[in-house]
């Protein structure tokens, strides 16, 4: 009676454990199998000569230097926004919070939308910069814009919650040893806290150069000014499809590498 | 020279201490449970906190009269802060922590590099100087905190439970070393703690803070020898504290008199001492066994008293003595009122200080 029921569960055991590893397996053949297949389709010769080609390159180029300045401006932007989250309860701190995610959930064409008619001819901002000769949509500059409202959010959850881990003591410690506010920040929360700040800079970056939908629909899709990878791979798909695979796997071990990064810099921190 | 009275609201009381002065040279400890309050004084007195009303002076210099909107910002205070779990910056090295006050009031580098140095040598730590923090040892880290709250040369100096984080053998070792670093800097000095023993220790005048107030107030001598607050007494019983005479033998064996029980110590100290035994320390048997341990005493039970981990077993050697014991001993020898037993503890587990 005893053994048998023994033998029972133990065989119990075996079938999760088999259930479970074809589970696990399906889902990350699932995932791997589309990556892989985009390695195939292109030899190495053929990968030199498409990235080598004006649309590949230019695409590259837009995208390489748009997500920089994205970057640089939501870290400019965001940084006091996330430290004040992090250590000011005020009324509305929630509301402010759920403002600054909403890009996340939200779809990029929405913003796309929203942005275009904010700043667009008739827009509500848009017509009083026309006013100036000042006309945003599909030039460089709405690629950024797009790439900011979309982006801005992987850096600014991420930054609160490295202030936040930030012990206040090391603050007030510094302040009783002389210095103000500012340099207490400079010297010592940004420092402890740069690690994970870094970590959310990466993906900030990563995340600018996959837009899409926003810098389509705002920026439009011309090479050179505003035809970032994303929509020069959606483009030339139709025309020379060598193009698109060697762009998408530039992106794919590009996001590949950060991802592990991050996680490496987490990882650190955390030890 | 200190001279302060706030009152602050705290999340359950009103932290209202009253008068609070401290002279130069002098330390005031104030010694309390874990939510007394007693640490929102630091941060009052340091300007971490702002009360809701109050005055405060050091050394002639009005740093908070809310009366008259004065408010002199932390940085502006000079006040050396040790905070509890020392609160060293983990992206420098000790030699960065201890200079860092003093880059902070813009001295030049070559006397930083000098009053580091100076200071690193007497906390035994120039060794380590140019280590992370991060790599320390517990002894190491609260010296390095000691010496970073020092080395700016404050006006009063703060210290949030200095010696909580140690473990039981270093901090006999610092206490020691912090009541000689607290003398020889001539400031007013208020030291936190939950610990009567550090209390006795390294402070002139101790005050005893109980839900935002001080219940009791005076030198440690009238503190554990008139203990008229029933936090005190509390700790007094059950930390088996004692006024005795150092007396060394012909073989020179060291023993604390306490009324006639001559109780084993390692001490240097001579004439009236208080001592301290913890009872985690003392051990409860049927009969004497052998052991290495030098203090064995007979007596009898007069009381037990169970509290939540331990059951205080006080015996009666001539003194009363309490052996905190777990429950399951007590089940084992079968430990009743009025039992017959034997106590054991060595000489290095009493606590000698003045």
């Amino acid at each position: 009676m005893n053994t048998g029921s023994k033998q029972n569960s133990s065989a119990g055991r075996m079938l999760t454990s088999v259930i479970a590893g074809i589970l696990i397996f399906s889902f990350l053949f699932f995932i791997t199998i589309p990556l892989a297949a985009l390695f195939t389709r292109v030899t190495p010769a053929d990968f030199v000569t498409a990235i080598m080609s004006p649309a590949a390159l230019d695409a590259l180029w837009l995208s390489a230097v748009t997500a920089s300045i994205s970057t640089v401006i939501v870290v400019v932007l965001g940084t006091p926004l996330a430290y004040v989250n992090a250590r000011v309860a005020y009324r509305g701190r929630n509301i402010v919070d759920t403002l600054t995610d909403l890009p996340i959930v939200l779809p990029p064409t929405v913003a796309g939308l929203a942005l275009l008619i904010a700043f667009g001819r008739n827009g509500l901002v848009g017509q009083s910069l026309g006013v100036f000769g000042i006309y945003l949509p599909f030039t460089t500059l709405a690629v950024i814009i797009s790439q900011i409202f979309v982006a801005s959010p992987f850096y600014i959850r991420q930054a609160r919650s490295s202030f936040e881990a930030v012990d206040k003591d090391y603050e007030s410690a510094s302040r009783t040893l002389g210095e103000g506010p500012a340099r207490t920040f400079f010297r010592v929360t940004l420092p402890i806290a740069a690690s994970a700040l870094l970590s959310g800079i990466i993906m900030t970056f990563a995340r600018a150069l996959g837009e899409f939908g926003a810098t389509l629909m705002f920026a439009g899709n011309f090479q050179g000014t505003t035809q970032t990878m994303p929509l020069a791979i959606y483009t030339t798909m139709q025309s020379d499809i060598n193009v698109a695979v060697a762009l998408a796997i530039v992106l794919v071990v590009f996001s590949f590498s950060v991802i592990l990064t991050v996680k490496y810099i987490s990882g650190r921190g955390d030890r | 020279m200190l001279e302060s009275c706030f009152k602050s609201t705290l999340r359950d009381f009103t932290l209202d201490v009253g008068e609070l002065n401290v002279e130069d040279g002098k330390t005031l400890a104030l010694i309390g449970t874990n939510g007394s309050g007693k640490s929102t004084v630091l941060k009052v007195l340091s300007g971490i906190i702002k009360p809701q009303t109050g005055r405060i002076v050091l050394n002639g210099k009005v740093l908070l009269d809310l009366e008259k909107g004065v408010f002199v910002a932390p940085e502006e205070r000079n006040i050396g802060y040790m905070f509890q779990n020392y609160a060293l910056f983990p992206h420098m090295t000790i030699a960065e922590n201890i200079a860092y006050g003093l880059e902070a009031r813009k001295m030049p580098g070559e006397e930083i590099d000098k009053r580091v140095l100076e200071l690193c040598e007497r906390m035994g730590i120039d060794k380590v100087m140019h280590e992370r923090v991060t790599r320390l040892s517990g002894g190491q880290r609260q010296r390095t905190a000691l010496a970073r709250a020092i080395a700016p040369r404050p006006g009063l100096l703060l210290l949030d439970e200095p010696l909580a984080a140690l473990d039981v053998r270093t901090q006999e070792q610092m206490r020691r070393e912090l009541a000689a670093a607290i003398r020889s800097e001539g400031i007013p000095c208020i030291i936190v703690t939950h610990s009567i023993i550090d209390a006795l220790a390294v402070s002139d005048t101790i005050a005893v803070i109980d839900k935002g107030s001080i219940v009791a107030c005076g030198t440690p001598e009238e503190i554990i020898h008139n203990p008229s607050h029933g936090f005190i007494s509390s700790f007094a019983e059950n930390l088996n504290l004692f006024r005795g005479e150092v007396v060394v033998d012909d073989r020179g064996m060291v023993f604390v008199n306490v009324a006639g029980v001559k109780i084993h110590a390692v001490t240097a100290l001579s004439g009236t001492v208080s001592v301290g035994i913890r009872p985690e320390e003392i051990i409860i048997s049927r009969g004497e066994f052998n052991s290495s341990a030098l203090n064995t005493f007979s007596g009898k039970i007069t009381a037990m008293d169970a509290s939540d981990m331990y059951t205080y077993v006080s015996v009666d050697i001539g003194i009363t003595l309490a052996a905190a014991i777990t429950k399951q001993s007590i089940e084992r020898l079968d430990l009743k009122v009025g039992d017959e037993v034997t106590l054991t503890f060595k000489a290095t587990a009493v606590q000698v200080f003045v």
